[in-house]
C-alpha cells in the first residue's frame, strides 16, 4: 500500500473495511504529513492530534465490534476555522477574535461528520472571516511562493498534501471551488440550503454554502451525503434527501452539456481556456452532446454578488467594525467599511435582480443537464499580487479575477463542482466546474468523475 | 474604478456619520474612490426592468427560531 495519507477517502475506507489499515494508522499518517509540511504551508490554526487519535481508537474499536457508521468511519477530516468545534475558539483567522470564548458546541456540519465516524485533525486557516480569495496565512503546496486560493485555503492545502482526506470549506463567491482549482483538488459547493450553516460564522447569509474539498469526486460526493440534512436552526435549510454518490460511474453518454458562448470565455488565461475546451471535447468523446448556450443576465451576476455580499458582511460585523476596526486586516476592513456605507436601495435592487437571474438559469437548465465552464480565470498567482492585466488591456483586481466565474452558482444557489483539468505551462493546476440545476449534485458529480478519469492529476 | 466627478458627488463623511462609522479624513479619502467604483459597478442593476419583482427573500411564519 502507498502512503495511507495519500489514499483517496474511498480507497482508505476500503482498506479499513478489508482490515489492512486502521483508523489510528491512517490518522497517524495524516498527522505526520502535516508535521512534515506545516512549516512551509501553515494550513492550520490549531491541530488536535490527541483528540484525533482518541477518536481514531474509538473508530477502530467500533469497527472491531461490528459497528461501522459509513464510508467516513475513521477518516481524518479538517475543519475550516470559520466553523465551530466545541471547546475551541473559532478564530476566523482574525485578530478580532483574539479574546473570543471557545464554542459551546459543534457546528451542525461537524456534529454530522462526527456521527458519520469522521476523525477531526484540526482547524484550518481561512482568509480573514472568509472575506477574500488569497488566504495570506497559507501557501500553495504546488508552489509555496503562490496563494492557495481562498477563502478555504487552509483546508485545500491540507487535503492536497495528505494532511486529511477531506477539508470542510465554505463558499460565498467561490471559496470552496477557487482553492480546489488552485490546489488541484475537487471542491463541491452544494445547492443553497443542502448543508446547515448553524455554527458557521457568516460572510453573507444569502450567499453562504458549506461543502467538502477532497482529492477525488467520489470522495466529495460521499462527504456531501454525510454533511447534508435538514436543520431548523438554518433558515435556508432544505428538507430533502441527498444522494450525491448515487450516479457515480454512469458516464455521460446521452447527457446534454452546456458550453458557454459568453461570460466564461473572456479575460482568462489561455491555458485555462484550452483546458476547459479540452474538457468539453473529452465529454463529447465520451458520448455527451455539447450545446452552446448563452449565460442569462451575465452582465448582472457580479454586481449582484458584490451588492449582496458587502452589506450583509458589514451587517454581520456591525459592532466590531465600529468598535475595533484596527484589528481587521486592511483588505477586509476596507470591504467592511465600504459595505457599511452602501445605500439600502443597492442591496434591495440586488435581491430583486437575483430573481430574473435565477429564472434565467432555471430556463437554461430545461435544455441542458449541466453547464461546463472554467472554475476560475487564472491559476495560482504569486502571493501579494494585487491585480492581473488581460490581453484586452483591462486590469482587474484579484478578487473578481477569481470570483467572476464562480459567482453565478452563489447568486443562483445552484450546485457546482470544481474538478482538476490538467496544469498550465508552469505546472500549476487548472480547474473546470460543472454546474447543474437545483439539487442535481448526483448528476454533476457523475459528469465531474468522467473528467477526473480522463485527466488524472500528477501527484 | 472611479472617476473624479463621482468622487466629488459622494459625501463619505455624511455617509459615515449616518452609518455610525468614525472615519478619519484619511480613511474617508481612501474609501471615496472605492465606494464610487462600487456604485458605478452597481449602476447596471438600474438597467434591468424589475417591474413588480420582489426581493429574493421571505420566511416561513410557522417556523420556530
Amino acid at each position: 500500500m502507498s502512503d495511507p495519507a495519500l489514499l483517496a477517502l474511498t480507497e482508505a475506507a476500503a482498506e479499513m473495511a478489508a482490515g489492512r489499515l486502521s483508523s489510528v494508522e491512517l490518522t497517524q499518517a495524516c498527522l505526520e504529513r502535516t508535521q512534515a509540511t506545516e512549516a512551509a504551508l501553515n494550513a492550520y490554526v490549531v491541530q488536535t492530534p490527541e483528540a484525533a487519535l482518541k477518536a481514531a481508537h474509538k473508530a477502530d474499536a467500533e469497527r472491531a465490534s461490528g459497528q461501522v457508521r459509513g464510508p467516513l468511519h475513521g477518516v481524518p477530516v479538517a475543519v475550516k476555522d470559520l466553523i465551530d468545534m466545541a471547546g475551541l475558539v473559532t478564530t476566523c483567522s482574525s485578530a478580532v477574535r483574539r479574546d473570543f470564548p471557545p464554542a459551546h458546541e459543534d457546528a451542525a456540519v461537524v456534529a454530522r461528520l462526527k456521527d458519520a465516524g469522521a476523525v477531526i485533525v484540526g482547524k484550518t486557516h481561512t482568509h480573514e472571516f472568509a472575506y477574500g480569495i488569497a488566504t495570506p496565512t497559507t501557501r500553495n503546496p504546488w508552489d509555496t511562493a503562490r496563494i492557495p486560493g481562498g477563502s478555504s485555503g487552509g483546508s485545500a492545502a491540507s487535503v492536497a498534501v495528505g494532511g486529511c482526506a477531506m477539508g470542510i470549506g465554505s463558499d460565498t463567491g467561490g471559496s470552496i471551488r477557487i482553492p480546489a482549482a488552485l490546489c488541484g483538488l475537487v471542491g463541491l459547493k452544494p445547492t443553497y440550503g443542502r448543508v446547515s450553516r448553524a455554527g458557521v460564522a457568516s460572510l453573507s447569509w444569502s450567499l453562504d454554502h458549506v461543502g467538502p474539498l477532497t482529492r477525488t469526486v467520489a470522495d466529495a460526493a460521499l462527504c456531501l451525503d454525510a454533511m447534508a440534512g435538514f436543520d431548523a436552526r438554518d433558515p435556508a435549510s432544505l428538507d430533502v434527501a441527498c444522494a450525491a454518490a448515487s450516479e457515480l460511474g454512469q458516464g455521460v453518454k446521452g447527457l446534454r452539456i452546456g458550453w458557454p458562448s459568453d461570460y466564461f470565455l473572456t479575460d482568462l488565461q489561455p491555458a485555462v481556456a484550452e483546458a476547459a475546451a479540452k474538457a468539453r471535447d473529452r465529454l463529447a468523446s465520451e458520448g455527451a452532446e455539447i450545446v452552446e448556450v448563452a449565460i442569462p443576465h451575465a452582465d448582472l451576476i457580479l454586481a449582484v454578488e458584490y451588492a449582496l455580499c458587502l452589506p450583509e458582511a458589514s451587517s454581520y460585523h456591525y459592532e466590531t467594525i465600529r468598535s475595533r476596526p484596527h484589528l481587521y486586516n486592511e483588505d477586509v476592513r476596507i470591504f467592511l467599511e465600504a459595505g457599511a456605507l452602501l445605500p439600502a436601495s443597492v442591496y434591495l435592487q440586488a435581491q430583486r435582480a437575483r430573481l430574473p437571474i435565477k429564472a434565467g438559469f432555471a430556463a437554461l437548465f430545461e435544455g441542458i443537464d449541466a453547464l461546463l465552464a472554467p472554475t476560475v480565470a487564472a491559476t495560482a498567482v504569486p502571493c501579494d499580487t494585487p491585480s492581473l492585466t488581460w490581453e484586452s488591456g483591462r486590469e482587474e483586481p484579484l478578487n473578481p479575477v477569481y470570483v467572476r466565474f464562480s459567482a453565478p452558482a452563489n447568486v443562483t444557489g445552484l450546485p457546482s463542482i470544481s474538478v482538476p483539468a490538467g496544469c498550465d505551462g508552469q505546472g500549476l493546476p487548472i480547474g473546470v466546474q460543472i454546474m447543474g440545476p437545483a439539487l442535481s449534485e448526483a448528476r454533476i458529480c457523475r459528469i465531474a468523475q468522467v473528467l477526473e478519469r480522463l485527466e488524472p492529476m500528477a501527484s | 474604478m472611479a472617476d473624479d466627478a463621482t468622487d466629488k458627488d459622494l459625501d463619505v463623511a455624511a455617509l459615515a456619520t449616518a452609518a455610525g462609522l468614525a472615519l478619519s479624513p484619511e480613511r474617508q479619502a481612501l474609501l471615496a474612490p472605492i465606494l464610487s467604483g462600487l456604485m458605478a459597478d452597481f449602476a447596471v442593476l438600474d438597467t434591468v426592468d424589475l417591474g413588480e419583482t420582489p426581493p429574493a427573500f421571505g420566511f416561513d411564519p410557522r417556523a420556530k427560531p
